[in-house]
């Protein structure tokens, strides 16, 4: 492994995964804005609804992003030092990741 | 008309009068119609189409700055583990993309046909108050008493005002599903699926939502009046999106068939209705892959006459299919099919060198040819080669081209939706549209 490599690897990820958040909400805000702009439309509820899965599909998937960006940094500072301690501590977040 | 998978088919037989609701479902009522925004569904398509490309960013990112530099930088079996850990992270961004372009065409046409519909209705209204008749708050027509408004404009009246909330309602109807299947797709973790299928199904229903807002089953007389009193963005909307379903109204104007039809040698009509009908029509599919001769099929069943050489036979730089034995085994191997019937590369270049021309994406119109031409290294052909054709069937009003194809099989399949995945999947595209001209 290059650890230097590596790290900025999941240094990317995590910056990917900050941005993301913060640009999700704002977008998702206005099917709102559609949906009570027509009330009494069955597309409004169920764009609402659509809205509601989506955003929680999308926060999970970017939280997964900075959590595996933070696998590969921590691993790879472990890695530096004791390269198979940081290998293991890598696997077992790997056994848990959800992607 | 005819849809082999039409989503709506069975809701364009029914028309009830407007206090007898079709579906078992609550109708969109004469104030809500009035007072719809439907520039809002737009606007939220807008965000969603822009939380696409955040996701599909989102995937390139991680495939180059996270699964590269791993895979070059730790080379172990961890390493490679974790190589793979990223990649399903970036496919999950993907599939996300591929479900949103979904929710994107269902708004757009929701956009797209309701703001006509609402229009036709306070035209309507205003055509019944013009005679002296007066719309409650339900919208029914009535003449008072004494009117001397000839009855034929009451009918007439009442007639677009019901069929502008008998179409309203069936939209509701068909969107709320479409969105339900959409939110329901948010489980779904196979990237294809969502694309092909998830997606598929809603690029389709955008196309059949603005064919709803036809006034599909009126008289020819009301179809006239409906016409003429859209306003012309409307009908140019209209030509371009739902050509087929257009042309088959009773009462549209000759003027407007002709115009629809083209003068490019063949029928563009046909052309759109043949891809349509035969999307999922595999008899004709004798190759690996049917794409061009698909293309062919539907150009030579509008019309377009096949190139011969002299002696009304089939040559190299010709575009024919000789005689048909039905045998496929037999037909795809006994050189009947010139290489521009069969094979996207040479039709483009055939069209191109015998009168056709290159249009922009933009000007693109139902019936004319898309191919997708290898714009960077990485695809399935060289840089430079067109490796795919389709036939464009509609060009909804988000500027989306739709397009119906074989091998897979497609049905008003759209561009938007589908490039940004092709593009992560195959490399850079440059799409083509051609317009084939008779010149021989």
């Amino acid at each position: 492994m290059r650890p230097e490599q590596v790290a900025t690897a999941g240094d990317d990820l995590r910056t990917l995964a900050d941005e993301a958040k913060q640009k999700l909400a704002s977008l998702f805000h206005l099917s709102d804005v559609a949906a009570q702009a027509n009330p009494g439309w069955l597309a409004a509820a169920s764009l609402s609804n659509c809205r509601t899965v989506w955003e929680q599909r999308m926060r999970e998937t970017v939280d997964s992003t900075a959590t595996l960006g933070e696998a590969l940094t921590v691993s790879a500072g472990d890695a530096a030092n004791a390269d198979a301690e940081g290998a293991d501590r890598l696997t077992t977040v790997l056994d848990t990741f959800g992607t | 008309m005819i849809r082999p998978a039409g989503l709506l088919a069975a809701c364009c037989q029914a028309r009830n009068p407007w206090w007898q609701p079709a579906y078992g479902a609550v109708m969109v009522s004469f104030e809500n119609l009035l007072a719809a925004r439907p520039d809002e569904w737009g606007r939220a398509a807008d965000t969603w189409a822009a939380l696409a490309r955040e996701s599909e960013d989102a995937a390139n990112g991680i495939f180059e700055r996270g699964s590269a530099k791993v895979a070059e930088n730790w080379t172990d079996q961890v390493g490679a583990e974790a190589g793979a850990k990223l990649d399903a992270l970036a496919n999950s961004y993907l599939t996300a993309a591929g479900t949103m372009h979904g929710v994107v065409s269902i708004l757009y046409g929701l956009d797209d046909s309701i703001g006509p519909i609402r229009r036709s209705l306070e035209s309507a209204v205003d055509y019944a108050r013009r005679n002296g008749f007066t719309v409650d708050a339900d919208g029914r027509v009535t003449a008072p008493a004494g009117s001397t408004a000839p009855p034929e404009a009451l009918r007439e009246a009442d007639a677009l005002i019901r069929e502008a909330l008998d179409s309203a309602t069936r939209i509701d109807v068909e969107a709320r599903t479409q969105l339900d299947e959409l939110a329901a797709a948010v489980f779904n973790a196979d990237r294809d699926w969502a694309v092909d299928h998830v997606q598929g199904n809603a690029s389709r229903a955008q196309v059949e939502l603005l064919a709803e807002a036809l006034p599909t089953g009126q008289d020819p007389a009301t179809v006239a009046a409906w016409w003429n009193a859209l306003p012309p963005q409307d009908r140019a909307a209209f030509e371009r999106a739902v050509p087929v379903e257009l042309y088959d109204l009773p009462g549209l104007p000759e003027d407007v068939k002709r115009r629809l039809e083209g003068d490019d040698g063949y029928n563009r009509i046909e052309a759109v209705r043949w891809a349509q009908q035969n999307a999922f029509n595999r008899d004709i599919d004798i190759f690996d892959n049917n794409c061009a001769n698909f293309v062919s099929y539907a150009l030579s069943n509008a019309g377009l006459a096949p190139k011969l050489d002299d002696f009304g036979g089939a040559y190299q730089d010709g575009w024919s299919q000789g005689a048909q034995t039905g045998w496929d085994w037999l037909d795809a191997r006994d050189y009947t099919h010139t290489p521009a019937w069969t094979v996207s590369d040479r039709q483009r270049d055939f069209f191109l060198d015998n009168g056709g021309s290159e249009i922009p994406l933009s000007g693109a119109q139902p019936g004319d040819v898309i191919y997708w031409e290898q714009a960077a290294p990485g695809g399935p052909i060289a840089e430079g080669g067109v490796h795919h054709a389709a036939v464009v069937t509609s060009v909804t009003p988000d500027g989306d081209v739709h397009y119906t194809q074989h091998t897979a099989s497609r049905l008003d399949a759209s561009l938007d939706g589908r490039l940004p995945t092709n593009e992560v999947v195959e490399g850079d595209q440059r799409v083509v549209i051609v317009r084939p001209r008779q010149s021989w």
